[in-house]
């Protein structure tokens, strides 16, 4: 440094020392280090010293003066230049310029300069835009931006800066900065640019979902591959803004996974679904995002495109509806995934099923829809289970016919399970049932099950080996083309390459080999006549450790897996996997081959899902809401949940219990239902232990969407309890005025189908047609015939009627007027005795049907008595055993007493539904408050009742019937009694009006 | 004996009828349709040990098939025109008593009541048969003996018995036989061999179990003769079996198609 150089620096220095004692005092210390350090260049640090202390504050320039020299020299003067520029900055508020300076300074070099600057413009906006808060706010962000500015671009520094005062009502603007997930450090700058926007757009909605999308939500993309994860936040940023805040909140604790469920070639197309949706119709974004698993499961790719379109055109009409459609709810939605030139529809198919079932096993079945296609149906839950489960539809094949096979080699196994002890061994059902099982358990049972069985039916009928033979070929072709099949289709294949009578005698591909090599071997005992369901068990408690380690099931390489495969086959010389003169490493002609040293991803992550705790690493986790959790428990993809107690839990999170009941206990049962193609009958599971009843599924009317809930209700035919006939005895007797004088009218009534009968020999007139024929005869012939009589014989009646007995939890009061405190069950069913008295006079065909329940997922029907009874005993004890339930889901009750009557000869069929009120129950519809929902249903399904060809016929003893009944019914198909005791009375005449005009 | 008509016997009926026929005591034979009461009856018609034969009756056995139109007189007689002369023709009831045949009323619930009751005098111990227009009353020749048959599985409330009618029998319930007897018999008839008698025999067991789903009757031995029949002369087995089975059992398309798709199971 030259003389005058150092007196330029001096007076610099003398006229800083002046400005503060403090600042004199670090000056004398920082100089001589700063000159041996800078040189020539101190003058110039003195110049940027000096600068802030007279446009800042001594603060400031205190934090200047202690940064190191020797750091200063290696980062460069420039820099430190630039950055006390952003410092000056700031100085209108010299308290947020020291704060900035302080905060800074160690990540000068470390932090680009872009960084830096925006910064500061972020602290100065904040502070300017924030009013009394403003400099708390600059603060806050300060104090967070060292590790803020790790996180984020420059460009994206004042955006997050300014969704702290709009996320305030719900987190405290030091919260909101020092809670920055560190998950997205990782994204691109796209995504974080999505992902704001998708915060901001939130937050002018709903605060507390626009909270949880900043803080919850980034933590639970860590398994998604980033281009999918930039898809997923491009959805939402597109979508946020006008999606329903309640939908966006319920879906983001899932949304990753839900995603990550869908196979991952199809993750692609299915997020680029979401965002056409998210572009044209954001409400439908977060039902679409949940039914994406199902939209998969139970839909062909190719049917996607025309479906959304579909769906964004019902969309446009009514909002409801597109919600619904989206959500894979209603059964326009269902038919339009569905209509495929070759699917076959379990309900095409069921009526032909059923039967073939019933005749191989003995025992009658019900199909129930279990989702697509699996050549290893799942098993039922009890021995005496008459469900059998098949798919909703099938389309693998490319045919219409060859789908509609497949189910017929369905239904031969399933008959089979029936016919050679599935289910006869409680200890292997309590093994399957068991929370401790291996993983993959279930899956290698019902390879090996379904081998043992193959092989008993096979041998039993020639029909079926062909079949199942013709199955196997045809979907190895399909399932061996697929590069990175999931799980389900990996142990589909392995069963089908077992039962193929081929067997290696064609190239397989290597994750095929690779299972197939660990299981055939363990199979081939269980061909023989002797093999039970136990062995099967054991065949698959042995390979499940295999499975367990997620990774090949043999520590070899698939390589070394295509040369065992022709040894599980018995193959001779030269015969193997490959085709002839196809050796390894050349692939010409062989089928595509994906890696060779390891099982493919999908099928490594889904294995992986289906073993490891869903946690976050630093044990956070996301909280579920009860609907979220609910619904994750319904997909079927929380499939490892476990039990705890008190003590397990951190305090947090809901108790399953809460929403469940004792499902965890059943983890197999936890299985979505999935909706189905158009009809309205359906049989499903329903996880409810202790409960072995038959269950249907039923569609719904929603007159909102303006279309079925596809499978929308659950009914169950529950026994009655049998009083022994004390009840019915007793009624005879209470009412032993009025049953004779109606046998009376009864008998008259039976008169009244009478045919003439000509051509008899006697009778009760003469066939005066008949006698002037008689007379020409004999005149011309000498003889005649002396069948000159005509007579009336009776005809057999031809009616049937269902009474439709309402049992909901009103019928217990005591019925108007009555001295006795007679409830109005008890008057019904009184009036329910007479009638069957009186019917068994004439003989026509009748059945008596109770209905309650609670909830759309337990809509209960009680048989007392059905079409093929007589009034036996065990009818009269039932009739006793009547006692008000629940609710009164009316439209549910309606269709299946409509499906009861469905193949009755009787060609005059009547349904008289008993009631006391409307229709209602706990989710008959959104608004507990009205019950429009539930009227309208329940006038659609009179309306299918009449389409059916059954008369209905509405009884209510509530004085406001004429309301409600009058919208659900003609006027002439409704009755209000008013008083109830009349009941008894009223019912047989009604009865005898109603089948005299039919 | 080469006129006695195959029978296989199921159970004790033979010794039962046998028994029956002792005392001369009247049959009623109960059993859905196809299963073997007309060929029952038939075979114990012709080897019954009898004091002498019934005249001119072919076989020992007259049959009458009852329907709604039966009277008294198709059953007892009638006057009938012959040139100048009115000439008394016996019914089919009043031959079998006059000649001690067999009297086999199949389907007899059909006929009308008013009928039915014609045939009490002879199912009591007085054996007689009061013919009205001739004002003879018959007694029955000691080798008479009246039997019924019925189905009672669709009968219906009106078309019953009344019990003052079923209690002058005793009754022989039929049923279809079991597979190895179903097969020899359908063997037996059809020509078949006995594998494929056993097959059709198999299908008929699976198909009777569709009789509590929509199929009022199971399929009949009858109907898998039929079969039989028809594959004996070249109609492969499947066909055989939708035209004899199948769309002969029912009208309803489900049922068809599961009734054949079993049958193409068991024959491959």
């Amino acid at each position: 440094m030259t003389s005058r150089g150092r007196s330029s620096a001096d007076a610099i220095a003398a006229r800083l020392a002046a400005s503060s004692r403090l600042v004199a005092d670090q000056l004398a210390t920082a100089l001589p280090a700063a000159r041996a350090a800078l040189g020539a260049d101190v003058e110039r640090w003195l110049a940027l010293a000096a600068a802030l202390a007279e446009r800042t504050s001594p603060a400031a320039t205190l934090c200047y003066l202690r940064l190191d020299p020797a750091r200063i020299r290696r980062v460069g003067l420039d820099a430190i230049a630039r950055w006390v520029e952003t410092v000056l900055g700031l100085g209108a508020s010299p308290s947020l310029a020291a704060a900035y300076c302080e905060t800074t300074a160690a990540l000068v070099g470390e932090v680009d300069d872009a960084t830096l600057a925006a910064a500061a413009a972020a602290v100065a906006t904040l502070h300017a835009d924030g009013g009394w808060r403003g400099e708390r706010v600059a603060l806050a962000f300060l104090a967070a931006f060292p590790t803020a500015g790790r996180v984020l671009g420059a460009t994206e520094l004042l955006r997050w800066g300014q969704l702290a005062p709009m996320l305030r009502a719900n987190l405290d603007d030091g919260l909101f900065f020092r809670t920055l997930p560190a998950a997205v450090g990782r994204w691109s700058s796209g995504e974080r640019a999505s992902w704001l926007g998708a915060v901001e757009a939130l937050a002018r909605r709903h605060v507390p979902t626009a909270v949880a999308l900043y803080r919850d939500f980034p933590g639970t993309l860590g398994e998604l591959p980033p281009p999918v994860r930039a898809a997923l936040l491009d959805v939402l940023a597109v979508g946020a803004a006008g999606a329903l805040p309640s939908d966006v909140a319920s879906i983001l604790p899932t949304a990753a996974t839900l995603v990550s469920s869908v196979p991952r070639h199809g993750q692609a197309v299915a997020l680029e679904l979401v965002r056409r949706v998210a572009d044209e119709f954001p409400p439908g974004v977060a039902p679409l995002l949940r039914a994406l698993p199902r939209l998969f499961e139970e839909g062909p790719v190719e049917r996607f495109e025309p479906w959304v379109g579909h769906g964004l055109g019902i969309a446009e009409e009514n909002a409801d509806a597109g919600r619904a459609y989206f959500a894979l709810e209603s059964r326009t939605s269902v038919a339009v995934l569905r209509a495929s030139p070759v699917a076959v529809a379990l309900d095409e198919a069921q009526g032909v099923l059923r039967k073939i079932v019933q005749m191989l096993s003995g025992v009658p079945a019900a199909p129930r829809p279990v989702g697509r296609f699996q050549l290893r149906s799942p098993l039922e839950a009890a021995a005496g289970d008459r469900t059998i489960a098949l798919p909703s539809s099938i389309d693998v094949l490319d045919g219409y016919e060859d789908n509609r096979r497949l189910y017929g080699v369905l239904a031969a196994l399933l008959a089979g399970r029936r016919l050679h002890g599935t289910y006869d061994d409680p200890a292997v059902s309590a093994a399957l049932a068991s929370d401790e099982r291996p993983a993959f358990l279930d899956e290698l049972f019902l390879v090996a099950e379904t081998y043992r069985i193959a092989h008993r039916v096979a041998a039993e009928y020639p029909g079926v080996a062909t079949e199942l033979a013709w199955a196997c070929r045809r979907l190895l072709g399909v399932w061996e083309r697929q590069p990175d099949p999931a799980a389900a289709v990996v142990f589909d294949a392995v069963l089908a390459l077992a039962l193929d009578p081929r067997g290696a005698d064609r190239p397989v591909p290597p994750w095929l080999a690779a299972a197939a090599v660990v299981v055939i071997p363990a199979l081939r005992a269980l061909a023989v006549e002797s093999a039970t369901v136990a062995d099967a068990l054991a065949v698959a408690s042995r390979l499940a450790p295999a499975f367990a380690h997620l990774v090949h099931p043999l520590t070899i390489t698939d390589a070394e897996a295509l040369d065992f495969l022709p040894l599980l086959f018995d193959a001779g010389d030269g015969e193997g996997p490959f085709a002839p003169g196809l050796a390894e490493g050349d692939d010409a002609g062989a089928l595509p081959v994906p890696a060779r040293d390891r099982p493919p991803e999908e099928l490594l992550r889904e294995l992986q899902v289906l073993l490891d705790d869903r946690q976050a690493g630093d044990g956070s986790g996301a909280q579920l809401s009860p609907d979220e959790l609910r619904r994750l428990i319904e997909s079927g993809l929380l499939k490892d949940l476990t039990q705890g107690t008190a003590e397990d839990l951190a305090g947090e999170g809901l108790y399953v219990t809460q929403l469940l009941g004792k499902l965890l206990g059943d983890r197999r049962e936890l299985r979505r239902i999935g909706a189905e193609g158009v009809g309205p009958r359906r049989v499903a599971r329903i996880p409810h232990p202790a409960d072995d009843s038959a269950v249907f599924l039923y569609d719904e009317w929603d007159h909102v969407i303006g279309d079925y809930r596809a499978a929308w209700c659950q009914l169950r035919e529950i026994t009655v309890a049998d009083d022994a006939g004390v009840f019915f005895e007793h009624a005879l007797l209470r009412n032993a005025d009025l049953v004779p004088e109606l046998r009376r009218c009864f008998q008259q009534v039976r008169p009244e189908r009478y045919r003439s009968v000509h051509g008899l020999e006697d009778g009760e007139n003469i066939d005066w047609n008949a006698a002037v024929e008689a007379r020409v005869e004999r005149r011309v012939r000498g003889t005649s015939s002396t069948k000159l009589y005509t007579a009336r014989h009776r005809q057999e009646r031809e009616v049937a009627t269902l009474f439709l007995l309402d049992m909901s939890a009103s019928t217990d009061e005591a019925a108007a007027g009555s001295t006795s405190g007679e409830r109005i069950i008890d008057i019904a069913k009184d009036a329910l005795v007479i009638m069957a008295s009186a019917l068994e006079e004439i003989g026509d065909t009748y059945a008596i049907y109770g209905f309650s329940g609670q909830g759309r997922d337990r809509v209960e029907v009680y048989p007392v008595k059905t079409f093929g009874e007589r009034l036996s005993p065990a009818v009269k004890g039932r009739l006793g055993g009547i006692e008000p339930k629940g609710s009164t889901r009316m439209g549910t009750a309606l269709r299946h007493a409509t499906a009861l009557m469905r193949n009755l000869p009787a060609p005059s069929q009547h349904l008289v539904l008993l009631s006391d009120g409307f229709p209602q129950d706990l989710d008959y519809g959104d608004d507990r408050q009205s019950h429009v929902y539930g009227i309208r249903d329940t006038a659609t399904a009179l309306r299918e009742t009449r389409a059916a060809g059954i008369k209905p016929f509405c009884i209510t003893v509530d004085l406001a019937g004429h309301d409600y009944l009058r919208e659900m019914c003609d006027p002439d198909a409704y009755v209000v009694i008013e008083r109830v005791a009349d009941l008894p009375r009223e019912l047989p005449r009604i009865y005898q009006r109603l089948v005299r005009a039919a | 004996m080469s006129d006695v008509p195959y029978y296989l016997p199921v159970g004790d009926e033979v010794q039962v009828f046998t028994a029956a026929w002792e005392a001369r005591l009247p049959v009623l034979l109960k059993g859905p349709t196809g299963c073997g009461k007309t060929r029952f009856v038939e075979y114990m018609a012709a080897t019954q040990p009898r004091r002498r034969a019934a005249g001119n009756v072919p076989g020992n056995l007259i049959t009458v098939a009852c329907h709604e139109d039966l009277t008294g007189s198709d059953l007892v007689g009638r006057y009938l025109i012959k040139g100048d002369e009115t000439v008394w023709i016996d019914g089919p009831l009043t031959r079998a008593v006059r000649e001690g045949a067999i009297c086999y009323l199949d389907e007899i619930v059909e006929a009308r009541k008013d009928t039915i009751v014609l045939i009490h005098p002879l199912t009591d111990h007085r054996r007689i048969l009061p013919v009205d227009k001739t004002g003879e009353i018959l007694e029955a020749h000691p080798d008479f003996l009246l039997v019924l048959s019925y189905n009672p599985g669709y009968q219906s409330v009106l078309k019953d018995l009344k019990p003052s009618t079923r209690q002058r029998f005793v009754a022989i319930d039929f049923d279809y036989p079991a597979r190895d007897l179903e097969a020899q018999i359908v063997a037996h008839e059809s020509g078949i061999d006995l594998e494929q008698a056993m097959r059709l025999a198999k299908l008929g067991e699976k198909v009777r179990h569709l009789t509590s789903s929509g199929l009022a009757e199971g399929v009949s031995t009858r109907l898998l003769v039929y079969a039989g029949q028809l594959m004996g002369r070249g109609v492969p087995a499947r066909r055989a079996c939708t035209v004899a089975v199948s769309h002969a059992l029912t009208d309803d398309a489900d049922s068809q198609r599961a009734i054949d798709d079993v049958a193409g199971a068991i024959f491959g």
